[in-house]
């Protein structure tokens, strides 16, 4: 598939000017150009990016201090609440292996935050009572969420599969380097509330090789 | 520019030519809009779902008095090693290797709990306040991995159960 020599130049004032004359021998401004690899290359990325393409979205809500485990045997994830609980890790700039260190890293200050929805619930999860197992604030968003859909939607939540019903699912997002005892407030917070099918989420293991690492780097990392 | 080649007489006494000319701008406009819309829509960080049932504190279902359920699978983490056992067995045990749990060797002892009784679907994975996520994380994801066939659910450990020591 050649390009089409035109018969006539589009702009007299071009043709000219000479451009592309040499010693006052005016040359023809025209250049055959072969768009076939253009073409091909442009097939290539539509086909890689149709092939990367999610129509779910980007549901969960990453940061820098959001460096989420990995997984080989994950499900896919469903669209209902998620709570997320971050870690400023003060160890993040330190050298992984064969990565070189970002100057720009800045330490993290070793808090953890809990979040719902992508919203901060003003809860360090750091300063907690070690005998409270229940957080007030999720359990209300929680209970808050449940009420709103159930008005929206009223009984629809029935017709859904159980791993999309948004009454009872939720999503836990849990930084990689958090204790198994903040956790479990969490959980048992979920629980209390009503949402006793806990999905949490990890980075797929399978589709990017040690990668699905949340954090802003959106990059892949060995665990 | 993006035209396809001119059609050539290509015979003998003046017959048409068969080739015919493409206008290939329409077509790199195409896609040119399809590259955009999915490079714009793309989503680089993928993720998948670790479900865990009836976790801490949950009233565990009411058992059918007719059906013998078959002996309960523990796996228990702490921060240095990983146990499993049977119920009414000795639990074996799979220290940590650099601090990850060793994922093959826990892998194979699960698969071989479960060929011995393929009816069994549960696990109850337990966990040591002190215990990071990520190995939680890698324990449940081990288990429920564990399948006979991976394309029959019915012969996975799909139902993991994660509670506190």
């Amino acid at each position: 598939m050649a390009v089409e020599v035109r018969k006539q130049r589009q702009s007299h004032r071009f043709h000219s000017m000479k451009l592309l004359g040499h010693g006052g021998h005016g040359r023809s401004g025209d250049v055959a150009l072969n768009v076939t690899a253009l073409v091909d290359m442009m097939m290539v990325l539509v086909i890689f990016l149709v092939m990367n393409f999610n129509a779910s979205g980007e549901m969960l809500f990453l940061s820098k201090d959001m460096k989420m485990a990995l997984s080989q045997n994950g499900m896919e994830v469903t669209r209902v609440p998620i709570v997320s609980i971050s870690y400023s890790d003060p160890n993040r700039c330190d050298a992984e292996e064969g990565k070189p260190v970002d100057p720009q890293c800045i330490k993290g200050d070793g808090s953890r935050d809990l979040y719902f929805e992508g919203l901060p619930l003003g809860v360090s999860l750091n300063e907690l009572d070690e005998n409270e197992l229940v957080i007030a604030e999720l359990e209300e968003k929680l209970v808050e969420n449940r009420k709103k859909f159930e008005m929206v939607g009223g009984s629809r939540a029935e017709d859904l599969p159980p791993e999309e019903d948004p009454t009872t699912t939720v999503n836990v997002q849990v930084h990689g380097k958090t204790d198994f005892k903040i956790l479990r407030k969490v959980m048992t917070t979920c629980e209390q509330a009503g949402y006793g099918r806990i999905r949490f989420t990890t980075g797929d293991g399978r589709k990017a090789d040690g990668g699905g690492h949340g954090g802003g780097e959106h990059k892949e990392g060995e665990h | 520019m993006g035209g396809a080649a001119e059609p050539q007489p290509s015979g003998k006494g003046g017959k048409k030519a068969m080739d015919a000319a493409i206008n290939l701008v329409p077509y790199i406009d195409l896609l040119m809009t399809i590259m955009t819309f999915l490079v714009m829509t793309a989503v680089w960080t993928q993720i998948a779902a670790l479900e865990v049932q009836n976790a801490s504190g949950n009233a565990p279902q009411e058992p059918d008095p007719n059906d013998k359920p078959p002996p309960a699978l523990f796996v228990l983490v702490s921060s240095t090693e990983v146990k499993v056992q049977e119920e009414g067995k000795e639990a074996k045990v799979f220290p940590n290797v650099d601090g990850v749990v060793d994922r093959v060797k826990i892998g194979e002892d699960l698969m071989r709990l479960l060929k011995d009784v393929p009816e069994r679907h549960d696990v109850k994975v337990k966990s040591e306040p002190d215990v990071l996520f990520e190995n939680v994380a890698e324990v449940i994801d081990i288990a429920t991995g564990t399948c006979i066939d991976k394309n029959q659910r019915d012969t996975c450990l799909y139902q993991i159960t994660l509670n506190p020591v």
